[in-house]
């Protein structure tokens, strides 16, 4: 089961790496300013390229660390907070993977990029849940999205995928404890994405959904599986990353389509968005559809499996609801700051960016053979009796969306959710910071009454 | 080559600058600075020499009754920081304040000569006599110049906390004569296990706590941020790379002598305290609004992270604590010297009141977000590799809720140092006024980022990897 | 070995402690700071004592002489405490100044 290293997972990750390049440099070639982003773009792309390739998990965790460093300056362009929260998480996550490490290594032996220890396993599933967004603890997402420009959009959903790529590595053998995970990560992810009103909130929840279907898949420990969910990964950034961009230069342009008369942008944006919709959904044709069934049929009967089919439903409903909520609805586009869309009104010229991402999608699904990640699954390929079903369920939740329309305040409504409690907490710190900096009030008795207790408690302490 | 140079030539230069100022006013500089790199030199033979072990008793008297002097690699590696530290603050402060006040200088070279004898002596009442000349200097230090009532209340309070703490260690030294009737480290070593249990109890406790109050671990540590913050930055500067390291020494040399052997709890309780440190020193730095009062609360926690190194008792421990003792003087005289520069620009109190500094000091901001960058923990620099050594010594001990807070540790100082970057980086409406070039503090500045680069990139080379391998096999100390 | 000896080091060095953490006088501060090390020195000096010693001052006449080496430590520790006292008397007229006030409590310009 154990891939050897460098390999082809390496070899995927540095391709879909190197890839990623253009697109991205397509999207934000508006607002570069002075070539900083040029260069921090490099450095992500570089360390990117490294972490497949090292081959301890010392060496995976700098470079990750980098690449996660780098993003957050991107994300620093716009939305400092963000970047912010951003960078704490990805530090706190690279920590953690790295005591992990520490508890298997030794100065002179490094822990290999394997399997690990019982006693540091928790700290290693922790840490890369943070990087996956595993329930719990994945309130750092939605506030991320919020107001990023694209372009890190598209790369933070590579971390997340270096997350998987972790995954992949630490887990050879089947764990039911992870694809009960998945299949919550999926449902819930779903169910939130639903819920939302906000169309980068539902993007951010419709990544914690596709990433439960890949750790459904990967938990199996089988080869399939494995292939499954790299594969469905790699489908994944492709297809979010085309929604990222068709939605991010569609919101201006609803409103400019009424004053300035932009009609032929903004049907451009809903051809791709429509696009990566179908993709991301499973329809037939795309390599979206290929991806799930590796998913599908890489698991039997059991529960996990119907809750991923509700989750795929789930999916076309929350897809429905976010174009109606960014092409159809009236009132949108408010909460995008002034500056992004001027700059977006100015430079919408040619979308580069997406016909990159959408073309390696309909040339999977179209010629599943190239895949040979799909090698693992033959029977797939062969396998295009049972159209129907996916065609049926497809069709079924979209008259579910138009039904689902008429109930009032499904459309503008936002559940409340984990991140909030995390902010709330903090503030439960706040009296202990305050009798902190009562302590250092500067009375100097104080302090000597500090220090005395100190001494008879290192007394007591010594002669016991 | 006698350890005694390590402190007899800055001794001397103490001595000489009076009749310097009085006889050749004009050649003052020239005295100083002859001085300072005779007394580097000096530092710099003398940890070349003792790496492979020196053991001189003074004046030919026998190793009990007489002042020995010992150097090896831990003092060796101790001189080679204070031979580098001080003469970088001595450039800085010599242009910062000027030749008007020769006692500067004075005291400044007895800091020195003090210091380098923490880090030679051989027996227990040296050590004693040196702490004392060591921190009386730092006290004058902190005060200088007496025109600012912060200097000078910071000063009284760290007086009066030191001389407890001196006090307690006196008492300890004194009980330790009590029961073995011998003074010399080398010869304590082997007596400290038959000392019976309660009067071991109460040595170890005196000495602890003396120890803790000089090294400002929590929670003895309320004189440090009023110390660092008050004095002068380049002052500031010398106080956190350098003077709070010779205690530290101190503190590791008596636990690995004595206690390793003879009270083994000293070490977890050490541990404790470390650990506290780290907790209050980041949480209360996030809190602060001046920046140098943030610094200072930043090199409590990074003393506890070294303390957390020492408190491991391990040789991988030990290195840690070592590289980190580098890392963290580099950084940190760093970020003091660029904070000084900042605050007499501008001439404010608060962080977010300072900015637009990246237009006009634009390297300055750089070496800031380098040094801060590599205290909090940022791949690969130093701080991120001693981050790493700290992380193998406490895992291979089992040390599990530390090394938890020294990760909530890089998160905090990321937030902290980010804050101030933040400011620095943001526009102004008014550009600051360049009261002065400070061009020799800049190549201070500019001299510790190469040297941080050097440390990043020295864990990687054949010969300090030979090094860390003679550390693990033990082969430390005499 | 005297008992009383110690013991009274012992009561002077604890009087110090409780006048440094239950007064209020800066002054009251110093002379406390004066009165443990005096407390330290004595019990330093009592170390030496050797039953029937004389004084260790040459010429000898045969006789034990007490141990001189806590005496050398203790004159040293004199001077070290005379320049402490003195540094802290000087810092007391400043702060004088400053605040208007020798109360410690009053004295918390550096806070938080």
């Amino acid at each position: 089961m154990m891939f050897p290293l460098p390999d082809s997972l390496s070899g995927i990750m540095i391709g879909l790496a190197c890839f990623l390049l253009l697109p991205v440099l397509l999207c934000g070639s508006s607002s570069f300013r002075g070539g900083r982003k040029v260069l921090i773009l490099v450095l992500f792309c570089g360390s990117a390229c490294m972490a497949p390739l090292a081959s301890t998990w010392f060496g995976f965790v700098i470079w990750a660390e980098l690449a996660s460093i780098s993003l957050a300056m991107l994300i620093a362009f716009t939305d400092r907070f963000a970047a912010r929260l951003y960078l704490y998480l990805q530090i706190a996550a690279g920590g953690i993977l790295l005591l992990g490490s520490a508890l298997m290594s030794t100065p002179s032996a490094l822990a290999p990029l394997g399997p690990v220890s019982e006693k540091a396993l928790p700290f290693f599933l922790v840490a890369l849940g943070m990087k996956c967004a595993f329930p719990l603890l994945h309130f750092w997402l939605p506030r991320t999205y919020e107001h990023a420009p694209a372009e890190a959009l598209l790369l933070s959903s590579y971390t997340a995928t270096m997350g998987i790529y972790g995954l992949l590595r630490l887990l050879t053998e089947p764990s039911r404890g992870i694809m009960i995970t998945g299949a919550i990560m999926a449902l819930y992810g779903a169910f939130q994405a639903l819920m939302q009103s906000r169309p980068r909130r539902i993007l951010a929840y419709s990544t914690m959904s596709q990433l439960g279907f890949v750790v459904t898949a990967l938990a199996t420990g089988t080869l399939p599986g494995r292939a499954a969910a790299i594969f469905f990964a790699v489908v994944h950034v492709l297809s979010k990353g085309l929604l990222f961009c068709s939605t991010e230069k569609a919101l201006p342009f609803f409103m400019a389509k009424t004053v300035l008369g932009n009609l032929r942008a903004y049907r451009r944006s809903l051809f791709f968005f429509v696009l990566g919709a179908l993709s991301m959904v499973g329809f037939p044709g795309t390599a979206g559809y290929l991806a799930k069934k590796a998913v599908l049929s890489s698991l039997d009967f059991s529960p996990v499996f119907w809750a991923l089919q509700l989750a795929g439903l789930g999916t076309m409903l929350y897809l429905c609801k976010l174009g109606h909520v960014v092409f159809f609805a009236p009132s949108c586009g408010e909460e995008f700051p002034e500056k992004t869309r001027q700059t977006l009104v100015q430079s919408f010229s040619f979308p580069g960016d997406m016909i990159l991402l959408g073309t390696p999608l309909f040339f999977l699904g179209m010629s599943p053979e190239s895949a040979f990640i799909l090698s693992f699954s033959p029977e797939i390929l062969r396998n295009w009796s049972s159209l129907g079903i996916p065609v049926l369920l497809l069709g079924g939740s979209l008259g579910l969306f138009f039904l689902l329309r008429k109930i009032p305040g499904f459309l503008m409504c936002s559940f409340p959710d984990v991140d909030l409690l995390a902010y709330r907490a903090c503030f439960l710190g706040k009296p202990g910071m305050e009798a902190l900096r009562k302590m250092h009030s500067g009375k100097l008795r104080l302090s000597f009454a500090f220090f005395g207790a100190a001494l008879v408690g290192i007394f007591f302490l010594f002669s016991l | 080559m006698n350890p005694v140079f390590a402190v007899l030539l800055p001794l001397v230069t103490a001595f000489l600058i009076p009749l310097g100022f009085i006889f050749f006013r004009k050649a003052l500089p020239a005295l100083v600075f002859f001085g300072a790199s005779l007394s580097s030199l000096g530092g710099f033979f003398v940890a070349l020499l003792g790496w492979s072990g020196i053991s001189v008793v003074m004046g030919g008297w026998t190793p009990e009754l007489g002042i020995a002097l010992q150097v090896d690699a831990l003092s060796a590696s101790f001189l080679v920081l204070t031979s580098l530290g001080f003469p970088l603050a001595l450039l800085s402060s010599a242009e910062w304040l000027g030749w008007n006040s020769w006692r500067f200088y004075v005291i400044f070279f007895l800091s020195w000569a003090s210091t380098n004898g923490i880090l030679v002596a051989g027996d227990i009442f040296n050590l004693f006599v040196f702490f004392e000349v060591f921190s009386v200097s730092a006290y004058l230090l902190v005060s200088f110049p007496a025109s600012s009532w912060q200097a000078v209340e910071a000063s009284f309070k760290y007086l009066v906390f030191g001389t407890l703490g001196a006090l307690f260690l006196l008492l300890g030294i004194s009980y330790t004569f009590m029961a073995t009737e011998q003074l010399n480290m080398g010869i304590l070593k082997d007596l400290f296990p038959a000392i019976p249990p309660p009067t071991l109890a109460v040595i170890g406790g005196c000495l602890l706590g003396g120890l803790l109050v000089k090294c400002g671990t929590v929670p003895a540590h309320f004189w440090l941020p009023d110390a660092h913050s008050s004095a002068r930055p380049p002052i500031s500067a010398l106080l956190s790379g350098v003077l709070v390291k010779a205690p530290l020494y101190a503190l590791l040399r008596l636990g690995m002598l004595f206690f390793l052997p003879a009270l083994p709890k000293f070490f977890p309780l050490l541990l404790f305290f470390g650990t506290l440190s780290l907790g209050v020193g980041h949480l209360m730095a996030i809190q602060q609004e001046q920046i140098k009062r943030m610094l200072a609360y930043s090199t409590v926690a990074q003393i506890g992270t070294i303390l957390l190194g020492i408190a491991c008792a391990s040789s991988l421990g030990i290195t840690a604590s070592l590289y980190h003792v580098f890392t963290h003087m580099s950084s940190k005289m760093g970020l003091f010297l660029v904070a000084g520069i900042f605050l007499e620009d501008r001439q404010v109190h608060k962080i977010s009141d300072m900015r637009g500094f990246l237009r006009h000091r634009p390297f300055l901001v750089a070496a800031f977000a380098l040094f801060a960058a590599s205290l909090a923990g940022i791949p690969p620099l130093s701080g991120f590799q001693s981050k790493w050594l700290l992380l193998l010594a406490c895992a291979e001990k089992g040390y599990l809720v530390p090394a938890i807070f020294l990760l909530g540790g890089t998160v905090i100082s990321a937030a902290y140092y980010l804050k101030a970057l933040g400011a620095f980086c943001s526009p102004a409406e008014t550009p600051p006024p360049h009261h002065r070039t400070h061009r020799v503090t800049q190549g201070a500045v500019a001299f510790l980022v190469a040297f941080s680069l050097v440390l990043a990139l020295l864990p990687w080379l054949p010969f300090t990897k030979e090094f860390l391998l003679t550390l693990s096999s033990g082969r430390f100390f005499p | 070995m005297i008992l009383l000896s110690y013991g009274t080091a012992i009561i002077i060095f604890a009087i110090g402690l409780y006048t440094l953490l239950f007064r209020r006088n800066l002054f009251k501060v110093v002379i406390a700071l004066a009165l443990m090390e005096g407390g330290v020195l004595l019990l330093i000096t009592s170390l030496g004592y050797i039953p029937h010693g004389v004084p260790a001052l040459l010429p000898l006449m045969g006789q034990q002489a007490v141990n001189p080496l806590p005496q050398s430590f203790t004159l040293t520790a004199i001077v070290i405490g005379a320049s402490d006292i003195a540094l802290a008397l000087a810092y007391i007229i400043k702060i004088y100044r400053h605040y208007g006030t020798v109360d410690v409590d009053q004295i918390r310009g550096l806070r938080g």
